[in-house]
């Protein structure tokens, strides 16, 4: 039995007055991937920006219950919003380099929490390392990072996302801009990410879902309908609504 | 078939109307240099660009405006310096947490009412001011007046260029644990950074320009302005002057005296394009 990292209790978030998620439960095991499936407009990303707390930088958005983070609520009054994002790290469906250098957009996290010391440059290379981009931009460190393809711009978002050491990361449908070959080089960092962190993907990729995950979770209507062992949820899935979406989407 | 001709004749009258608009722009911009540079021309001279009024300058005698020229470039870069101080953080907070408050559109409101206002309104409350604080007219007083004719142009364009970034930049650097002001000063400055340069050259455009708000405010002299509180001419001023006297030699002048303004004026845009396109390098599209 995997020791839990994060626990979801009676998540509820509105829009306004439109109840966008509806009391969801939910354990992520440390370690692993946890992929999130469900049809468009379920909450998936909603799901995913409430566990770092960037759902409060949208107005508008409401949001009730606890997301405990090793035992601690991230929601606590009082708790510290950049040390919560810094510790889950979130990667968005479609890049965003910082203007700036490709080196200064994965220098950037380390910089702003002051770890700003000699081996600066060791981050960046060893988390380009981690994020498969390093062989291709060593000689252009210096060149903006806007000039990069969108699947290496994907790939450096991973690079910044890791240089500030979270224990979780979110990715968000990480590869629905890419290419399938540029698709499967993130998804083999992911593969390897897991061994240290606690990685949670939306997609709506079944088949990427079937390859990735080691814990399922499906959402309908902002509601979690189930979650599970890949395995489990794959071969035998309880609920109706998850038999009729898996047999659906095959076909 | 008919479906098709028209689309056709729309885009053809588009075309016209877009072709004729743009020339007319040209074509004013031109007539206008044109004219300044034969009239001015004859009279530029090596003396206009270096002394000030001697006695009879008036008249057509001695001297230069070298006195409008510094005169100018303080008060406008003054008002520039103050109107930026106060400009950048209201233009960020205008997109701060609180963007959708009512504080927020009260602001904008106040900003856009501010920028309709005739600039001899500012020339006027900056004298009121300057009589109740028991000053004179000065170039301190000028550089008020300025910055205040020039916050809501540069606050105001500055606050349509961080409107156009997406929130999802905005939203990769709190990810990453960054503040807002972190966001503000290494994200959204550097992104809006070539925008931000432009807003500052319209409002400094709009300010040395100005005649009237610094009429009352800065004064006129024609000694070279030698502290804060002593008055300071300009070189809208000196051509209103010039072009003021019965002396067509003096006329001549004045017009001498717009080619400078517009060449400082030029020579700062093609400057700032410049910065702005290396500034531009790093930007995300
Ligand atoms: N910024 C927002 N403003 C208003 N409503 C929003 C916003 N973001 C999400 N919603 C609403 O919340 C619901 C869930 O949206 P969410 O983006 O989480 O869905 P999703 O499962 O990620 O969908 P997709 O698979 O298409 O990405 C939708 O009904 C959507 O309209
Ligand atoms: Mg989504």
């Amino acid at each position: 039995m995997e020791a839990t990292q994060i626990r979801i209790q009676d998540l509820n978030v509105w829009y306004g007055s439109q109840h966008i998620l509806r009391n969801i439960n939910a354990a992520i095991p440390a370690r692993g991937i946890t992929a999130i499936i469900g049809p468009s407009g379920c909450g998936k990303t909603t799901l995913l920006r409430s566990i770092n707390r960037l759902l409060e930088e949208t107005e508008g958005m409401r949001v009730s219950g606890q997301v405990l983070l090793g035992g601690v609520d991230i929601y606590r009054p009082g708790a510290d919003v950049t040390a919560v994002r810094t510790r889950i790290g979130l990667l968005a469906p479609k890049p965003f380099p910082l203007p700036m250098s490709i080196y200064e957009n994965v220098a950037y996290g380390p910089r702003i929490h002051g770890w700003h010391s000699g081996h600066l440059y060791e981050i960046v290379q060893r988390n380009l390392e981690a994020a498969g981009l390093w062989d291709e931009v060593k000689d252009r460190l210096r060149t903006p990072a806007s000039r990069l393809s969108t699947g290496q711009q994907q790939r450096l978002c991973l690079a910044r996302a890791l240089a500030v050491e979270p224990q979780v990361l979110l990715c968000d449908e990480p590869t629905s801009a890419l290419d399938p070959i540029s698709a499967q080089g993130v998804e083999s960092q992911l593969q390897r990410l897991k061994q240290d962190h606690t990685v949670v993907v939306v997609t709506h990729i079944l088949r990427q879902a079937r390859r990735l995950a080691d814990n399922v979770m499906f959402m309908w209507l902002g509601e979690l309908v189930e979650e599970g062992t890949a395995v489990q949820l794959f071969t035998s899935p309880n609920d109706p609504r998850t038999k009729a979406y898996l047999a659906g989407s095959i076909g | 078939m008919k479906q098709h001709r028209r689309r056709r004749l729309e885009e053809r009258f588009f075309l016209v109307l877009m072709v004729f608009s743009t020339v007319t722009v040209l074509g004013s911009l031109f007539l206008i240099l044109y004219t300044i540079i034969r009239r001015g021309m004859p009279a530029l001279s090596v003396d206009m660009l270096t002394k000030v009024p001697k006695g009879g300058y008036y008249l057509g005698k001695e001297g230069g405006i070298l006195n409008a020229i510094v005169g100018s470039l303080y008060l406008a870069g003054g008002g520039t310096l103050i109107a930026l101080v106060l400009s950048l953080p209201i233009a960020l907070y205008l997109h701060s947490h609180a963007r959708h408050s009512r504080v927020v559109h009260v602001t904008r409101l106040a900003l856009d009412v501010l920028w309709g206002v005739p600039s001899i309104v500012y020339g006027a409350f900056g004298f009121i001011i300057l009589l109740a604080l028991g000053m004179r007219a000065s170039l301190l007083g000028g550089i008020i007046a300025l910055a205040l004719l020039e916050l809501p142009i540069m606050t105001r364009g500055m606050d349509e260029a961080i409107a156009m970034i997406p929130d999802a930049l905005k939203e990769a650097s709190y990810a990453l644990g960054a503040t807002h002001l972190e966001t503000a000063v290494k994200v959204i400055l550097r992104q809006s950074a070539p925008a931000l340069l432009t807003a500052v050259l319209l409002a400094f455009g709009r300010g040395i320009g100005d005649a009237a708000s610094v009429l009352f405010t800065a004064g006129y002299t024609d000694r070279l302005p030698d502290s804060l509180l002593s008055p300071a001419a300009s070189l809208p001023l000196a051509i209103f002057f010039q072009l003021g006297t019965p002396f067509p030699a003096v006329q001549q002048r004045a017009y001498a005296s717009a080619l400078v303004l517009t060449v400082i004026v030029l020579a700062l845009s093609i400057a700032a394009r410049y910065f702005a396109k290396r500034l531009t390098r790093n930007v995300v599209k």
